[in-house]
């Protein structure tokens, strides 16, 4: 047999299925398809609310899955389990950007559910990490805390930062941070903090030490910065790849704790997001709490662009009248020298051999 | 070397003379040539002109390091980038405006034509106002006063245009500039560049 051609997306999926069983998880598979009344009543947590939907047999709505977390986290409701590591490598059904057209894309993720110790949560951020470093190449990983950001609006007044705001920082807007935020009733001195906040420089300890500084009285805000500090110097070497981030958000309703995204060299976009989802889970009432975070591997052949340079090693050229036993003896020949073998009685247009051979 | 996308035309031209002068010149870009890439290694930096709407697209797929683009592009486009500069410069306004006199009509949807269907779509929206977007792709102030539409959704400069036609801005939507926008991910991969060049543009903007 010849070596496997195997796309960057498969390369990828079998060293990460390989990562994963041997930290303990296992695989999760399911079906295409879940009723719709599960994203209707969270179309929050999704990254669109443009979903395929059709009816089913019964007159039930169902929707082509646009997310795999609520799916695993729909199936541990009422789960006696402590913890369920569960792994999986699915296709999602949504557009490709706001606006755009609804494809098929593929997700690889990791999830751990139940009692999510500082244990747990420190194995998912390093195994976030590993994955990163499997895809090859430099890599970076965002990393922020849901909990500070609760602790900034509270020290507002408020129960969450309005999504206006969220938008300011999620885009790094610092120019219009001030006037979105007084439109939204908080205040100055709070637009201030928030405009120090996003453009504090320098290493993870000085970004905490800003954090820290800024918001003296938030609980929130101190645990958030020691849970960091902690995690951070738990992965040891592995740190020096992580960055905090606090333009770096997720919905409030979901997620609580600590939430990362991943980038590599090649890639424009985030190619890695997680993060720390107790809420969701207490919702399902599927346990105490909930860590995870999906891979999206599907445009790394693009940018990593290894094509081969022929389309196989050897053109087996054989005459219309010959035995066909004799072309497969040749063939087989070829292809237990672990040779990439085409056999035609035509030379096959547009692609190109290293070795033409003629019968 | 900091990949930059530029908007053809004359907001391009004037933000490129800031960055001339923030120490980012390329003596080939404003010449008369045929050529789509210019690369000036000394100043460390390779331009292209695009069509303005295309800039966002360019910085969103990573192509572009850094782009400009105005806040009306950004916001039609929802384009997922970092916006980390107000540049003040081609300042305008996305407004709401109509013929002289128009009595909004709350029994029925309102027919709003624009190049910007989103921005609509999404201002309306915020009021609880249903409308019905027609999408057009240039003068736009005709759809009024022909009876396309009942308003418009589009970009002031002066107001002269409107004046001209019998026509006023009912509300402003939000202000328009051009911003220095960055591709996400390059940004962490040449946050030390990229966060240079927005420290030497602040000094070259233009006064309040």
């Amino acid at each position: 047999m010849t070596e496997l051609n195997l796309s960057e997306e498969e390369r990828l999926y079998f060293s990460l299925k390989g990562l994963f069983e041997s930290y303990g998880y296992s695989r999760f598979q399911m079906r295409r398809f879940e009723e719709y009344s599960l994203y209707l009543e969270n179309l929050n947590f999704l990254k669109s609310r443009d979903i395929i939907t059709f009816g089913g047999r019964d007159g039930r709505l169902l929707a082509l899955k646009p997310d795999v977390t609520l799916s695993i986290v729909k199936n541990c409701k009422g789960s006696e389990e402590k913890q369920r590591k569960v792994y999986y490598r699915e296709s999602v059904y949504r557009p490709d950007r706001p606006g755009g057209q609804f494809r098929e894309i593929s997700q690889i993720g990791l999830e751990y559910i139940g009692d999510v110790d500082s244990y747990a949560q420190l194995e998912v951020l390093f195994l976030a990490s590993e994955s990163l470093a499997a895809i090859g190449g430099g890599y970076v990983m965002d990393v922020s805390h849901m909990g500070a950001l609760e602790g900034i609006a509270n020290s507002c007044g408020m129960d969450s930062l309005p999504d206006e705001v969220f938008g300011c920082m999620r885009a790094r807007n610092l120019h219009d941070l001030k006037e979105v935020c007084i439109s939204c009733g908080m205040g100055e001195d709070a637009a201030g903090k928030l405009r120090t906040l996003l453009s504090a420089g320098g290493s993870n300890k000085k970004k905490l030490t800003v954090l820290r500084s800024l918001f003296p009285e938030s609980a929130k805000c101190l645990e958030a910065a020691d849970e960091l500090e902690e995690l951070l110097n738990a992965l040891g070497e592995e740190s020096t790849a992580f960055g905090i981030d606090f333009s770096l958000l997720n919905d409030p309703a979901y997620y609580n704790g600590v939430i990362f995204q991943g980038y590599i060299e090649k890639f424009p976009r985030a190619v890695l997001s997680g993060g720390r989802y107790d809420n969701l889970v207490k919702k399902f009432g599927a346990g105490k709490g909930g860590a995870g975070f999906a891979l999206y591997p599907d445009e790394l052949d693009f940018y990593f662009k290894k094509s081969r340079e022929y389309d196989a090693d050897a053109l087996v050229l054989y005459p219309k009248d010959i035995a066909p036993a004799e072309v497969l003896k040749v063939v087989k020949k070829l292809s237990d020298e672990k040779k990439r073998v085409l056999a035609s009685s035509i030379v096959p247009e547009g692609k190109r051999f290293k070795t033409i051979i003629k019968l | 070397m900091l990949n930059v996308a530029l908007p053809k035309g004359r907001l391009g031209e004037k933000v490129y003379k800031m960055l001339e002068r923030a120490g980012y010149s390329c003596e080939e870009l404003m010449s008369d040539t045929r050529k789509l890439v210019f690369t000036d290694e000394n100043s460390g930096v390779s331009y292209f002109w695009v069509k303005p709407t295309d800039v966002t697209v360019y910085v969103e797929h990573g192509v572009a390091d850094i782009g400009v683009a105005g806040k009306d592009i950004l916001a039609e486009s929802g384009a997922d980038v970092y916006e980390l500069l107000d540049l003040k410069t081609g300042r305008c306004r996305m407004c709401v405006a109509s013929v002289n006199g128009f009595r909004e009509d709350m029994s029925r949807p309102l027919r709003v034509a624009t190049k910007f269907p989103h921005v609509a779509e999404r201002h309306f929206a915020a009021k609880n106002r249903d409308i019905e977007v027609i999408k057009l792709y240039g003068s736009i102030e005709l759809a009024p006063i022909l009876g396309l539409s009942d308003v418009i959704v589009d970009i002031v400069e002066t107001g002269s245009t409107l004046r001209e036609n019998n026509m006023s801005v009912i509300e402003e939507i939000f202000p328009i500039s051009a911003r220095l926008i960055a591709n996400k991910a390059r940004f962490k991969f040449k946050r030390e560049e990229i966060e240079a060049c927005v420290e030497r543009l602040k000094k070259e903007l233009p006064d309040d």
